[in-house]
């Protein structure tokens, strides 16, 4: 469904954020992109919708979307593509949001431009506790927890067939992160759509995803499905990463 | 610093200021003549001889332009020197101490700002007996209040940043955190507005020798130089042309390099 | 040998109607490496900050059983990336607390300790990288032998792979030295190997307090029960 194919993007004249990346994400999959900081993930989430903007520029390669090249489309078809066939939710919800506009309105203004359920059904969609009275807050009265909900509901107004998440829970408390996986995990169930999680938490995508790739530098280091990476780890890397992971130290 | 040195305009303005800077300080030297040694028939156009033509009482306008540089620069250093000093500590102390200091500190400010700054100059130059040094000391003393405001909104940030708590965290006292922590690093507006501050100090400095309450003939300065243009305008259009250009040039290139350096010390995004 | 080095009692601190931190009482042992665990809003920042001095309490004391006044406590900031003043050298950073309290010591040792080459003490913190920049915080903290040190969140700004590093650096450092830490975490797997004790917190109170071991395999209270089961599960291999 989504094909990078050779991705290059550049920083100004001499950073290599993304060098020949591969990624295919098929319908009603699950894909994690893990990669340290500086490991180039966010920058490959950010060009799938063409986001990447001055001083960063993609040199080269192609991103199919349905076999259309997403590089190349015209405003109109893009503006419909983002929102529409696919959503982005990111890592802080608070920025994210628009302080002096309610939930409710915001949400709205996804569903102006692509049509689909009212703000209400969404956010009873994202399990947010309470939908009308919500919908009339305004961001800054809303937990983290929350407030990523209402991103959520906001991606979703569009009935996406590709959900990308750039580290939708790190910014969030630990006791929050679970709830929210578990919600993006039923929604994909629910709806059939694909996800792109971009993380730097490998821990994260086991249990959350199908299949893996590992990201350093730039470069696609390794993938597979999560068991295999997790019991197989084939590249040196990798299993820096996974050993990394703090384990429980008793029983 | 490599972002300045890829602003074509402020490397541009940068040479010109070392260019007018190299002049004025050699102008015993390079000059021809003796500024205030009338050498030649008055009012001539320039020539060979003499390539910026001669003035009303016959003296070589080049090497009166060349003596002049150095006053209108060194002014122009020495004002915008007292400026930035008394702003800068008045910012650091309103900034880091604030509560009563800071009010107090500010409402002085409010108070300079609140007179109209060239009748001050203009008023004081009055009443003292005009000479190159109190054109320094009074354009100093009456510039520092942007200085001061500036200086203390990058302390009020600067104030919140980790690295001062940790310094405190240490056990620095309060003299060590003002001058080795936020200091050095709130030092790149001051440099801009230093800039700026010596561009505006040389217009003052002209516009007040240009009103006979600056630098005192027969000392050369740009501003003064246009004072005895004024009557020769048609006669002797070089007697005005030189100087004002000369001005226009130090002051539009100092603004090149001060716009250059405010870019390039701007923050950019950081991409982890 | 093993007495109390720090003793906090009914400490609270108000901001306003918030109670940041509400009526809490405990020790910190000599030698011994307390963690404080909780997520945002628990207290466990602010609590911190009332060890250090750096603000007041509202009510409450805490006494310390060593020489008093700052030069024994000393602090490990969570962000690499600010907590380092950028005009200053490596050299000057590691050797402020000794030149604020006067003492003479030699830098290359302290930059030593924390496994960083003499030559950085002549760099900026803009030339080294996160890991780098908190071993450097790490040594700045160690450079007047505190008697006692809070580190705040030291590795939480820090990647995966160098977080284990930087964690293993502590541990050793911990032994060496017998520190006598309050290591502050909203991460309860990454201070597993490092504390002796732990302390919950939650909403400004503390809610579990016992040796690291019990709190991992037999938590009693609901909430540290909570927060061993959300951190994400991975097969051992």
């Amino acid at each position: 469904m989504l094909k990078i194919k050779k991705l290059t993007v550049k920083y100004g004249t001499d950073v290599q954020a993304a060098k020949d990346v591969d990624l295919e994400i098929r319908k009603g999959e699950i894909v994690g992109l893990v990669g340290e900081s500086g490991s180039g993930k966010s920058t490959v989430a950010l060009s799938i919708l063409k986001l990447i903007g001055y001083p960063g520029q993609v040199k080269s390669g192609e991103i199919l979307w349905n076999e259309r090249d997403i590089l190349k489309m015209g405003n109109e078809e893009l503006r419909k593509l983002r929102g529409g066939g696919i959503a982005m939710i990111f890592q802080d919800p608070f920025s994210s949001l628009n302080p002096v506009f309610t939930i409710g309105d915001q949400i709205e203004e996804a569903v102006k431009l692509h049509g689909g359920d009212d703000a209400v059904t969404l956010l009873d969609a994202v399990q947010m506790p309470d939908p009308e009275s919500t919908a009339k807050k305004f961001p800054h009265e809303l937990s983290g927890g929350m407030r990523q909900r209402a991103m959520i509901a906001m991606a979703l107004a569009g009935r996406p067939k590709l959900l990308i998440a750039d580290e939708p829970t790190t910014a969030l408390d630990v006791t929050i992160q679970a709830g929210i996986l578990k919600l993006l995990k039923e929604l994909q169930a629910k709806l059939g759509m694909s996800v792109l999680i971009i993380t730097h938490n490998l821990a994260l995508v086991y249990g959350f995803c199908d299949r893996v790739c590992i990201m350093k530098e730039g470069r696609i280091v390794e993938r597979g499905s999560v068991e295999d990476i997790f019991r197989n780890p084939k590249e040196p890397y990798t299993r820096e990463l996974i050993d990394a992971i703090p384990r429980p130290r008793w029983k | 610093m490599n972002r300045f040195k890829q602003n074509k305009l402020a490397i541009f303005g940068l040479t010109v200021l070392g260019f007018f800077v190299i002049l004025a300080v050699l102008a015993p030297v390079l000059a021809p003549y003796d500024p205030s040694e009338i050498v030649e028939s008055d009012t001539l156009p320039p020539s060979l001889r003499h390539p910026f033509g001669t003035d009303d009482l016959g003296r070589d306008v080049f090497s009166r332009a060349l003596y002049g540089a150095r006053i209108s620069l060194t002014v122009g250093l020495v004002a915008v020197s007292i400026s930035i000093m008394i702003g800068t500590i008045l910012g650091l102390l309103s900034g880091y101490y604030s509560g009563l200091i800071d009010s107090t500190i500010m409402r002085f400010v409010d108070i300079m700002l609140a007179f109209p700054s060239i009748f001050l100059i203009l008023t004081i130059q009055v009443m003292l007996t005009p000479s190159i040094y109190n054109v320094m000391i009074v354009i100093g003393l009456t510039s520092w209040m942007g200085v001061a405001r500036l200086v203390r909104g990058e302390v009020l940030t600067i104030k919140e940043r980790q690295y001062v708590e940790a310094a405190r965290a240490i056990g620095a006292s309060n003299a060590r955190i003002i001058f080795r922590h936020i200091l050095p690093n709130s030092i790149a507006p001051i440099i801009v507005a230093g800039t700026l501050g010596m561009a505006g100090a040389i217009l003052t400095e002209s516009a007040l020798s240009f009103l006979g309450l600056g630098v005192q003939p027969p000392t050369p300065s740009w501003g003064n130089m246009l004072m005895d243009a004024q009557a020769y305008l048609v006669d002797a259009p070089w007697m005005a042309v030189i100087p004002g250009i000369l001005i226009l040039l130090a002051v539009l290139n100092l603004y090149f390099v001060g716009e250059g350096l405010r870019e390039a010390f701007s923050p950019r995004e950081e991409i982890k | 040998m093993t007495e109390a080095m720090v003793r906090v009692d009914s400490l609270s601190r108000h901001f306003g109607l918030t109670r940041a931190v509400d009526d809490v009482s405990f020790e910190i042992r000599t030698g011994e490496t307390l963690a404080l665990v909780g997520e945002s809003g628990s207290g466990k920042t602010t609590l911190g900050r009332l060890l250090l001095r750096l603000i007041e309490p509202t009510s409450g004391s805490i006494t310390y059983n060593m020489a008093c006044g700052r030069r024994e406590t000393q602090i490990i900031f969570q962000d690499p990336y600010t907590s380092l003043d950028p005009k200053m050298k490596i050299g000057d950073i590691v050797s402020e607390p000794l030149v604020v309290h006067g003492i003479k010591r030699d830098v290359s040792g302290l930059l030593e300790l924390v496994e960083l080459p003499a030559g950085f003490a002549d760099r900026y913190p803009h030339e080294l990288s996160g890991g780098e920049r908190q071993r450097v915080g790490i040594a700045r903290a160690l450079a007047t032998d505190p008697a006692f040190i809070v580190a705040d969140e030291p590795v939480s700004s820090l990647d995966v792979t160098v977080q284990a590093r930087i964690l293993k650096l502590m541990l050793g450092l911990k032994t060496k030295f017998n520190l006598t830490m309050l290591f502050i975490s909203h991460d309860l797997m990454v201070v597993q190997n490092l504390a002796d004790r732990v302390l919950v917190m939650k909403s400004g109170k503390i809610v579990e307090e016992g040796p690291g071991r019990d709190i991992f395999t037999r938590p009693s209270n609901s909430y540290t029960r909570l927060l061993l089961e959300s951190t994400p599960r991975v097969p051992v291999i």
